[in-house]
């Protein structure tokens, strides 16, 4: 940051934002799980009893000890599929962020620095994009794509790059005007080494928030892509896939959907707050 | 002459985290009735937060920490300094504000903001509340009032809406009036005009005036006495006559001797110094570690 | 406000349209599964698919099934839709009630409870029930309307079960309705027990729907009121000895509103989209909650027909939106 408080390191004070420390313990739960989900599982995610289907959660009259939060309708360990659901989430969240990023932020760099046709074409396009209802989008273009992780990962880049593209380039162009690009310009650094070395690092801070907000919509839209059974193969233990499971069995299990539901809600609070909390320590500016 | 506000012994402070950093430093003023009276420093030196403290609108940081405010309005006796006015008293004092471009409120016709101020003070119908409204911008010599009245203040320049907020500020018949620097916003053609309008709106109706400015010409057209701030300090106070022939605080000599003189036209300016300038702030200091003990 | 201005708003966004109609109709080109092949089935031969493909002008190159396409368009002619093998305006129109009746009542709702978040927290700025709003809004603002409304039958659905959950009222009522607006059409017509039981139905999918808009529109709007009172002629108004809430209402309040309307504006277009999904989990039936059953059954016109209708919807929504800003803000009535 140009103006940044060099009085205390950034991760110091991020440590001691309550909000961005809740998220970072939300974060590393999941990268816990997403790691060690062949060990954490007490069984087989794909592990059918059907003995023992819908299974309540253990501390209730009719539960079973041994599957702690009860099983499904085929008696698979609820447990074991959050787990291993955390996994495609993770995985879903860091790829699918980390290129819509990539494609966002060069497009807004490029629009916001050059200006003139370059960001007229780049700001219609946006604009068309918005156009749409991105919840539909997604779920036409995998439908085109055709079911798969790889078909949510893509759809979710396609529709999210505009999040990034239009803060950058309003970004950019703040950037574009502060001394340190006249002093580089004067010195005749190219342009192109202007855009990526010495106004880049300074778009670093908002993209880390963005990137952490993005994550936690990248996980969502997974979610919603399972439920409408786009997503992956619907055996797959995916957050979304148990709800839709739980959905149909609403009334006699409500467990089925509100452990998964309540998963998704506390990642996206979690990466919520993470986003907040990091924008706080870094930009004392949009504190009121 | 009856004293229609006297300030006593103000001690003001702002409240930033745990500290509290004094503005004003034990002011004593007093007002009679129809005196227009200067209020002059730079920036800094407190005065727009003295004029706030007798408009009792100070930000909810500041604090009162000594003295008070007396005030009357015309014709009762001084009340002690509890703060909080109630709607009669607050329509015996009133504000001209600095930036006629922003006090307007940009939504609203010229006419129904006037209307409802005027709906304070009086139990009129509102036809003849309008009238009024009318009357009173054509007091300000506004020239087509009835349609000024139908326009918003964007329509307005600014001497325009300037004269409409004197209108404003007099229209509730107030004892006193706060003018917090009224003419620095505007072209210096419409700042004579302007001023010439409150002298002469003042001397209709006798109404007391704190004039609040950073500039001693208009102090010497202006007004019968003068306070001189500085760090929230009243350094020196008179007769504009007397302090501008015979200034007594090192202070005031050399703020005179930065005014361009049209009789001098070759004298060269000084500022003031700054040896000066921080032996005041040393002063102030000084000051409040003896309230302190 | 001129009509030139309205005019010349709706020309501009026909670049929009155009090119949302062109990539949609590119991206379905593309799909891989036959659609013509899934309407027949299995038992159909050769001649019969070629005839369909025929029939819904599939057999010609793209080029020629866009232009073609355009030309019905302009005509006010859909297409048939493949899997219900119905006229697609005719179905459009059909489930479009539904969902603009939810549409509306969502954003009253989340207009309604953004004011008086915003109002409250700024009467009570810096003080603990403005701290409270935030935090209110803060996890509010986080959760998008697909979690809420699966969070909201979760809660009032099943664990205290006061609200229906599924369909668009009763299916004991039965209402045979000329224009598909139930609310408006139930009340003119005084079949209340109608209107109660839509009303009924409407809580938690407007609810989903309304709440993540509430709490961005309530934070853009207590911004933009304690940005607002911080203004001069505010402190004129208290210098006049006027109370704080007759200057938050009638003097900050409609200032704030021009820049918050402007800020919270896209918010309003993404409630629409979120329809889709809401109005599957709720199984009501509106247009969204037929884009996915269009989509699961590749029918192209369909598809093609709703996604311009989404379109066309966000762009009305932002030009009320405008209009709106224009009627609050007199300095850009005339210009």
């Amino acid at each position: 940051m140009p103006d940044g408080r060099p009085d205390l390191p950034l991760t110091y004070r991020i440590l001691h934002e309550p909000r961005a420390v809740f998220g970072l313990i939300v974060l590393a739960l999941m990268l816990l799980a997403a790691v060690f989900a062949p060990w954490l599982s007490p069984h087989d995610p794909l592990e059918q009893d059907l003995l023992s289907s819908f299974l309540p959660p253990s501390w209730q009259a009719n539960g079973d000890p041994v599957f702690l939060l009860g099983t499904d309708n085929l008696g698979r360990d609820i447990v074991s599929r959050l787990i291993y659901g955390a996994r495609t989430a993770l995985i879903v969240a860091l790829v699918a962020a980390a290129l819509a990023a990539l494609l966002g932020t060069v497009l807004g760099m490029l629009a916001g620095f050059y200006g003139g046709k370059t960001d007229m074409l780049i700001s219609r396009a946006v604009d068309i994009w918005m156009s749409f209802p991105a919840v539909l989008l997604s779920i036409v273009l995998v439908a085109v794509i055709g079911a798969g992780l790889h078909a949510v990962i893509i759809a979710i880049v396609i529709i999210d790059w505009t999040r990034f593209c239009r803060v950058i380039r309003a970004e950019t162009m703040v950037q574009k005007e502060r001394d340190y690009v006249s002093s580089a310009v004067t010195i005749g650094l190219p342009r192109v080494r202007i855009l990526f070395q010495e106004i880049f690092p300074n778009l670093i801070p908002l993209l880390i928030v963005l990137l952490t907000l993005e994550m936690g919509i990248a996980i969502v839209v997974e979610t919603i892509l399972s439920f409408v059974g786009l997503s992956v193969a619907s055996d797959t233990p995916t957050w979304g896939n148990l709800i839709q499971e739980g959905r149909q069995y609403i009334h006699q299990v409500p467990w089925l959907l509100g452990l998964p539901v309540a998963c998704v809600v506390l990642t996206v609070l979690g990466l919520n707050a993470l986003g907040d909390g990091i924008k706080e320590v870094i930009d004392p500016e949009t504190r009121q | 002459m009856t004293k229609i506000l006297a300030v006593r012994d103000l001690h003001l402070a702002m409240r930033t985290g745990e500290k509290l950093v004094p503005v004003l430093r034990g002011i004593n003023l007093n007002l009679p009735q129809g005196e227009v009276h200067g209020l002059v420093g730079e920036s800094g030196a407190g005065k727009t937060m003295l004029g706030r403290v007798i408009l009792d609108i100070l930000p909810p940081n500041a604090v009162v920490t000594a003295g008070h405010v007396d005030y009357a309005t015309t014709g009762s006796p001084i009340k002690s300094g509890g703060r909080i006015f109630s709607n009669r008293e607050r329509s015996g004092i009133s504000l001209i504000p600095q930036d006629p471009m922003t006090s307007l409120n940009p939504v609203k016709k010229i006419g129904k903001q006037m209307v409802e101020i005027l709906n304070r003070a009086h139990t009129d119908p509102p036809r003849a509340l309008q009238e009024r409204a009318e009357a009173l911008l054509a007091e300000v010599r506004i020239k087509k009032p009835k349609e000024v009245l139908k326009q918003y203040p964007h329509h307005l320049s600014g001497g325009m809406r300037q004269r409409v907020l004197i209108a404003m500020a007099f229209s509730s018949e107030p004892g006193i009036i706060i003018a917090d620097e009224p003419t620095t916003a505007l072209d210096v053609s419409v700042q004579r005009r302007v001023l010439r309008l409150i002298r002469d709106l003042q001397k209709e109706r006798n109404t007391t005036i704190l004039f609040v400015t950073h500039d001693l010409g208009v102090v010497a057209k202006l007004c019968d006495k003068v306070s001189l701030m500085h760090s929230g300090m009243i350094l020196e106070q008179g007769l504009v006559s007397e302090v501008f022939h015979s200034p007594s605080h090192p202070y005031t000599r050399s703020l005179l001797k930065a005014i361009p003189r049209y009789d001098q036209p070759h004298e060269k300016l000084t500022p003031v110094a700054e040896g000066l300038q921080s032996q005041l702030l040393d002063e102030a200091r000084k000051y409040d570690q003896q309230r302190q003990v | 406000m001129s009509h030139w201005y309205l005019i010349n708003r709706l020309l501009l966004a026909l670049p929009t349209l155009l090119g949302a109609v062109t990539i949609t109709f590119v991206l379905l080109r593309v799909v891989p599964g036959d659609p013509i092949a899934m309407m027949t089935g299995p038992g159909a031969t050769e001649a019969d698919i070629a005839q369909l493909r025929a029939h819904y002008g599939l057999d010609q190159s793209i080029v020629d099934q866009f232009i073609i396409y355009l030309g019905q368009l302009f005509t006010g002619d859909f297409g048939t839709s493949i899997s219900l093998r119905q006229d697609v305006g005719e179905l459009i129109a059909g489930r479009l009630p539904v969902t603009v009746e939810l549409v509306v009542i969502a954003m009253c709702i989340a207009v309604g409870f953004a004011l008086i978040l915003a109002l409250k927290g700024v009467y009570w700025r810096d003080r603990w029930p403005e701290r409270l709003i935030d935090s209110f809004i803060g996890v509010i603002v986080a959760i998008p309307d697909f979690l809420w409304a699966l969070s909201l039958i979760l809660i009032l659905g099943v664990a205290i079960p006061v609200m229906p959950i599924f369909g668009r009222m009763d299916l004991t009522i039965s209402f045979d309705s000329w224009t598909n607006f139930y609310l408006i059409e139930s009340l003119l017509r005084g079949r209340f027990e109608v209107t109660r039981s839509v009303l009924y139905h409407m809580v938690l999918p407007a609810l989903s729907l309304a709440l993540p808009l509430m709490a961005i529109t309530a934070r853009v709007l207590k911004s933009c009121l304690n940005a607002e009172m911080n203004r001069e002629y505010i402190t004129l108004a208290r210098t006049r000895g006027f109370g704080r809430l007759r200057i938050i209402y009638r003097e900050a309040l409609r200032n704030a509103l021009v820049p918050a309307t402007a800020l919270s504006g896209v918010q309003f277009t993404f409630l629409i989209g979120g329809t889709v999904l809401v109005e599957r989990i709720f199984g009501y039936p509106g247009i969204g909650n037929m884009a996915i059953d269009a989509v699961i059954n590749r029918d192209l016109p369909l598809i093609q027909g709703l996604v311009l209708t989404f379109a066309v919807l966000f762009i009305l929504v932002n030009l009320f939106i405008d209009i709106c800003i224009t009627l609050i803000d007199p300095r850009l009535r005339y210009a």
